[in-house]
């Protein structure tokens, strides 16, 4: 059975005009619809029509409820591709919600304007409300099966919402504008950002136009959680995330068979004649800041200025969609944009010529294909965009592969059409000269630039795009499925145990710290208890065991603690050992010249971060944070790691992240080298390892396949098999110790 | 008006610097043939002992302006030398440069020197090796690396008769300019400095009682303009071009060559007036004047074209500013240059060979030739020049 589709986007994909009784559908603008709309028409006529059931669209609609519930009953409210299922936001919050959060704090921001960002707590409160309307109503047809794709940043909460009652959906997440680099986002109220993030991470797959946007994505998620990622795969304490680049594109072939429609092609020579032929510059912007109109145009004065050789020669089209001019900062664009073309024309215009043409109202496709058809020159320039499709379908509409594009290298897009003219949105000069580069560039260097770019546009068209998504989703659902068998169970314990039972010799590797031991304040209050020695001493008694406890502790610590029982001993991740019976010996030649260089760098962040400390060791120093302040430890914890990483290039250490420590230690020692010592030294029938941090997974590598390696917690690790809690470390040594003692009986 | 105060660090290092590229070299010697006079190198780096011929007369300019006006007629004596011996003057004195030679700049840096010491007989003599060298070598007809080939007009050309020694002789070695073929191109700036040889002869044995000679000269010249008029001057597009004389079309390419006519004297008020208005624009930037037309469609790095500019071509379009009057540009121009070169004394502690006038920038070059250079010679001279030119 084919699963079924919920999209959620704020808006229906449809806007409802009643005109003299008759009912309208129009469809929105908007990159997202036509995405989805070309998509879902594909998919129906590549599969079997019935045995698909519709996708469902969620999403606010133009009208109040009651009036939705009226159309509803006439039997006009349906649309052939989407079933349509509205919420309804009271106008009030509506307003806090749309034109406050959403527009008035994260687009400014996540488009560079911190400036014109705005963060009134009544916008978060209100929006947090808005996304939990959305959740209910996806939770009421929410069937178990169903795929929920969830579209932009006016819905960031609702993963994690949703997550928290569907434990197991498979939910999708996508962000169609830029995610802005850590810097800026650090920008939102603390509370607030972290939300929004853990928002995010309810889903299972994150989505992004482009590998900058994910970079991003990902430090802001370990700079405010904390949670590390290993290739785009975030591993939180009980998930893991998926983060990846899809960048949407358009229906390539759509826009490349423009050409061949009369009504289009007549749209074209109208353009033309009307300008007497001269050269055309196009853009085609909604209305916005982001869009770098201003600076564009100013750019467009200084082409006339620098070139007046091109005067009378080129005139340029500049088409604004209107969009959300009721929130001021839009209106201010609007007047600002106005003003400045009456000032160019009035400047250089003459009788005969009128340098830029503007119009501010919508455009139908029939129209959009003529302009791009007629344009020798496609100016665009945003400031900041998530992707911009126009500079996708100017390319795509000319099938003569003439004309040529100047596409800012601040829009999402330049990272897919590297042949177009890349310039910086803002520099007059660089604008100015491209345009001039752009009027003289041959036919033949014009079809070169556009073959290639076509070319890649029409492998991944916006079909491609839906389709890589989504299967990228059910692909991480599988793997997810993969991961729950990890976790010891009933079974597996079993398994265990009976193996243990049967070996005539076996090899037992235990971590100490949040491994046999809790994860204690101080380093020297972990003391092992009387519980514990015993476990440990039981355990070591049998002599068919070889244990061997493998810490991070100092060699003095280790042996003040366990010196008297009869145990293998590895101190300081690998760097000393000590067998039974023997006395302890280094484990490689190494030199610990780099540790006084090292020991400023962390007293200086001892000094900044209050209840931190350094515990030195003979081959390695550890900033300890489990003390200081939570958010304060971990913001320096993330600046030492960096400033280390800087100077380990050039000294003989490396950095390794614990639990609440940053340890520096000499290359060539870890874990996994000292485990070797033993598991060279004899066959073993019955092999175990089990430890909790990064610095164990040394030790996992070691460990046969078909042997147990065992990681406490829930993060991505190479270990065969995972425990959620220390506590049950102990639980499983005391069933290996009772197991024996019955057959012992026995 | 340019006030000297405000670059006094560069100037002083200007000044110091004089005396570690000055060079005397006067016997053959592993590559360097001898030269009997000492000589100015760009840099004691890589340049060490090589005495340029077009890198001279830029360098000749700055040296009278340091009361160094002996060491630049040495200099020039130094060039007579190599011409009586060798029947060329080369781009340098090295033994395997000698098949190349670079836009002659004879004339101009004689006359430079005679202008401050008024020693007549001296330039009698210098003018003799010039009258030589334009007759033997640009005019050679029966050379076997012939120079003038189309119309009177020559072209660059090197001994073994190559596009690339060709280019290298330009001095434009390397730039798009010449798209690889310039043995096929009459270029715009030679045959100015060719016009500039002729009318700076006319006007010699015109004072020196040769209207014989004075004739000669003059008319050659004047053919030679009708000719670039006719050829190479684009009436639509306001400005000089190459001129592709086995195409027999103009090309496309705007470069700052196109400015040399006006250095020469040999644009009209009207051509010099519309290359003011519309050409001049283009090729100004925060640091003064770009080489070339952007050229963003070849990939490869070449320091003679955009967005490099080079101390000497600065001049050329500075002076051709000032032959026409055009003084507020001049200045504006030379300002620019001044302001990035000091900006980048200040913070890198040397003066550089070539500059990306784009970004403000030490110059940008091609890693398989040699990394961008500091020194340096020309650029030390034209400094000082332009400090004084407007002072």
């Amino acid at each position: 059975m084919k699963k079924r589709l919920i999209l959620i986007s704020n808006r229906l994909p449809f806007n409802i005009i009643e005109k003299d009784g008759k009912i309208d559908f129009v469809p929105s603008a908007g990159g997202l619809v036509s995405s989805i709309k070309s998509y879902v028409e594909k998919s129906k006529t590549l599969t079997d029509l019935s045995a698909i059931e519709p996708p469902l669209w969620i999403g606010t609609a133009d009208v109040s409820e009651e009036r939705f519930m009226k159309l509803h009953e006439t039997g006009n409210l349906y649309h052939d591709d989407f079933e349509l299922s509205p919420v309804f936001i009271p106008p009030a919050m509506y307003d806090k919600y749309y034109n406050g959060f959403c527009n008035d704090t994260i687009w400014p921001l996540f488009h560079y304007f911190p400036s014109y960002a705005k963060f009134p707590d009544e916008y978060f409160t209100n929006y947090v409300q808005a996304n939990n309307i959305f959740c209910d109503k996806v939770l009421k047809v929410y069937k178990p099966g169903d795929i929920i794709w969830v579209h932009d940043y006016h819905l960031l909460l609702l993963p994690g919402l949703l997550r928290k009652h569907l434990p197991d959906a498979a939910i999708g997440f996508f962000l169609h504008i830029p995610f802005p680099s850590f810097e800026l986002f650090r920008l939102i109220p603390s509370k607030w950002r972290k939300e929004l993030l853990s928002g995010l991470l309810g889903a299972d797959l994150v989505g992004f136009h482009t590998n900058d946007y994910v970079q991003h994505f990902l430090k802001s998620i370990r700079e405010i959680l904390g949670y590390d990622n290993t290739l785009r795969v975030i591993s939180t304490p009980d998930r893991s995330v998926t983060v990846d680049t899809f960048p949407i594109s358009i229906d390539f072939s759509k826009f490349n068979k423009a050409s061949t429609d009369v009504q289009i092609c007549s749209e074209k020579s109208i353009i033309k004649e009307g300008l007497h032929n001269v050269k055309v510059i196009i853009s085609v912007d909604r209305l916005d800041y982001a869009k770098g109109l201003v600076n564009r145009l100013e750019s467009f004065e200084f082409f006339l200025e620098k070139y007046p050789l091109h005067r009378a020669n080129v005139t340029y089209v500049l088409l604004v969609v209107p969009s959300r001019d009721i929130i001021t900062k839009y209106a201010e664009t609007k007047k600002e944009i106005e003003g400045l073309v009456s000032r160019i024309n009035g400047k250089y215009g003459t009788l005969g010529w009128t340098p830029i043409i503007y119009q501010y109202k919508p455009l139908d496709f029939k129209k959009l294909a003529g302009l791009y058809l007629a344009a020798d020159v496609a100016l665009i320039t945003p400031m900041r965009d998530g992707m911009n499709l126009v500079a996708k379908e100017f390319i795509a509409t000319r099938a003569d592969k003439r004309g040529v594009l100047i596409l800012a290298e601040t829009a999402g897009a330049s990272s897919e059409l590297g042949e177009a003219i890349l310039v910086n949105p803002t520099d007059h000069q660089e604008i100015a000269d491209a345009i001039a580069l752009s009027l003289d560039m041959p036919i033949e260097e014009q079809i070169k630039r556009n073959e290639t770019m076509q070319q890649r546009l029409r492998e991944y068209d916006v079909m491609k795009w839906a389709e890589d998504f989504l299967t990228q989703l059910d692909q991480k659902k599988l793997k997810q499925e993969k991961l729950k068998v990890k976790i010891v169970n009933e079974v597996i314990q079993n398994q265990i145990l009976e193996r243990y039972e049967k070996a005539a010799n076996r090899l037992i590797l235990l971590d100490y710290d949040g491994t046999l031991a809790p994860i204690a304040a101080l380093p020297h209050l972990a003391i092992p208890d009387a519980e514990l020695l015993s476990l440990i001493k039981m355990l070591s008694s049998d002599e068919k065991n070889e244990v061997v406890l493998i810490s991070g502790r100092p060699v003095n610590v280790l042996e003040n603690w366990f010196g008297n029982l009869n145990v293998n001993l590895v101190a300081e991740h690998g760097a000393f050992y000590k067998k039974r019976d023997a006395r302890w010996l280094q484990t490689v030649q190494v030199n610990a010249d780099w540790k006084s260089e090292v020991m400023q760098v962390l007293q200086l962040f001892t000094e900044r971060c209050p209840g931190s400390f350094v515990e030195e060791k003979a081959l390695s120093l550890a900033w300890h944070y489990r003390n200081a302040g939570k958010d304060l430890g971990f913001l320096r914890s993330r600046e030492l790691i960096n400033s280390l990483v800087e100077i380990s290039s050039h000294l003989n250490f490396q950095v390794i992240e614990g639990n609440k420590v940053i340890e520096t230690r000499a290359r060539g020692v870890d874990k996994g080298s000292a485990a070797s010592i033993w598991l060279k030294q004899k066959k073993y029938s019955f092999i175990l390892g089990i430890g909790d941090d990064k610095t164990d997974e040394d030790l996992f590598r070691v460990i046969p396949p078909t042997e147990y390696s065992i990681r406490v917690g829930l993060a991505q690790s190479v270990s065969r098999f995972n425990l959620k809690h220390q506590k049950d470390v102990i639980a499983l040594l005391h069933k290996l110790i009772n197991s024996s003692v019955d057959l012992l009986i026995d | 008006m340019i006030n000297s105060e405000e670059y006094k660090e560069s100037l002083l290092y200007i000044k110091n610097y004089w005396k570690k590229i000055t060079c005397y070299h006067p016997h053959d010697k592993q590559l360097h043939l001898g030269l009997p006079n000492k000589f100015i190198s760009p840099n004691n780096i890589i340049f060490k002992n090589d005495q340029f011929y077009w890198d001279s007369y830029f360098t000749i300019l700055g040296l009278v302006k340091a009361n160094k006006n002996n060491l630049a007629k040495g200099m020039v004596d130094n060039f007579c030398y190599l011409f009586d011996r060798f029947g060329i003057i080369p781009m340098r004195n090295r033994y395997y440069n000698l098949g190349t030679s670079q836009p002659p700049f004879l004339t101009s840096m004689a006359l430079e020197v005679f202008s401050y010491d008024k020693d007549i007989l001296w330039l009698n003599k210098v003018m003799n090796v010039a009258e030589k060298e334009l007759k033997k070598y640009w005019k050679n007809e029966s050379l076997t690396e012939t120079h003038i080939v189309y119309n009177g007009l020559s072209r660059y050309c090197d001994h073994f008769i190559t596009h690339l020694g060709s280019e290298h002789e330009s001095g434009w070695d390397m730039t798009s300019r010449f798209k690889d073929r310039c043995l096929d191109y009459l270029p715009i700036d030679l045959n100015s400095c060719l016009y500039k040889y002729e009318m700076d002869l006319a006007k010699f044995f015109k004072e020196y009682k040769n209207p014989r000679k004075s004739k000669m000269y003059f008319d050659m010249a004047e053919r030679r303009r009708t000719e670039i008029d006719k050829l190479m001057w684009n009436k639509k597009k306001k400005f000089y071009y190459d001129y592709d004389y086995k195409k027999k079309v103009q090309s496309k390419f705007i470069s700052v060559a196109g400015f040399y006519p006006m250095w020469a004297g040999l644009a009209s008020p009207e051509q010099a007036a519309s290359i003011k208005e519309y050409i001049l624009p283009m090729f100004e930037y925060d640091g003064g004047v770009v080489n070339t037309q952007q050229h963003r469609l070849s990939s490869d790095l070449k320091q003679h074209d955009f967005p490099n500019g080079w101390p000497h071509q600065q001049w050329i379009v500075i002076k051709g500013l000032l032959n026409y009057g055009y003084s507020d540009d001049a200045m504006r121009i030379a300002r620019k240059w001044l302001d990035m070169n000091h900006k980048l004394f200040m913070e890198t502690g040397k003066f550089w060979e070539k500059h990306d006038v784009v970004k403000c920038e030490i110059g940008i070059y091609n890693p398989s030739r040699y990394p961008t250079q500091f020194g340096f010679g020309w650029t030390n001279a034209i400094f000082l020049r332009l400090i004084n030119e407007f002072k």
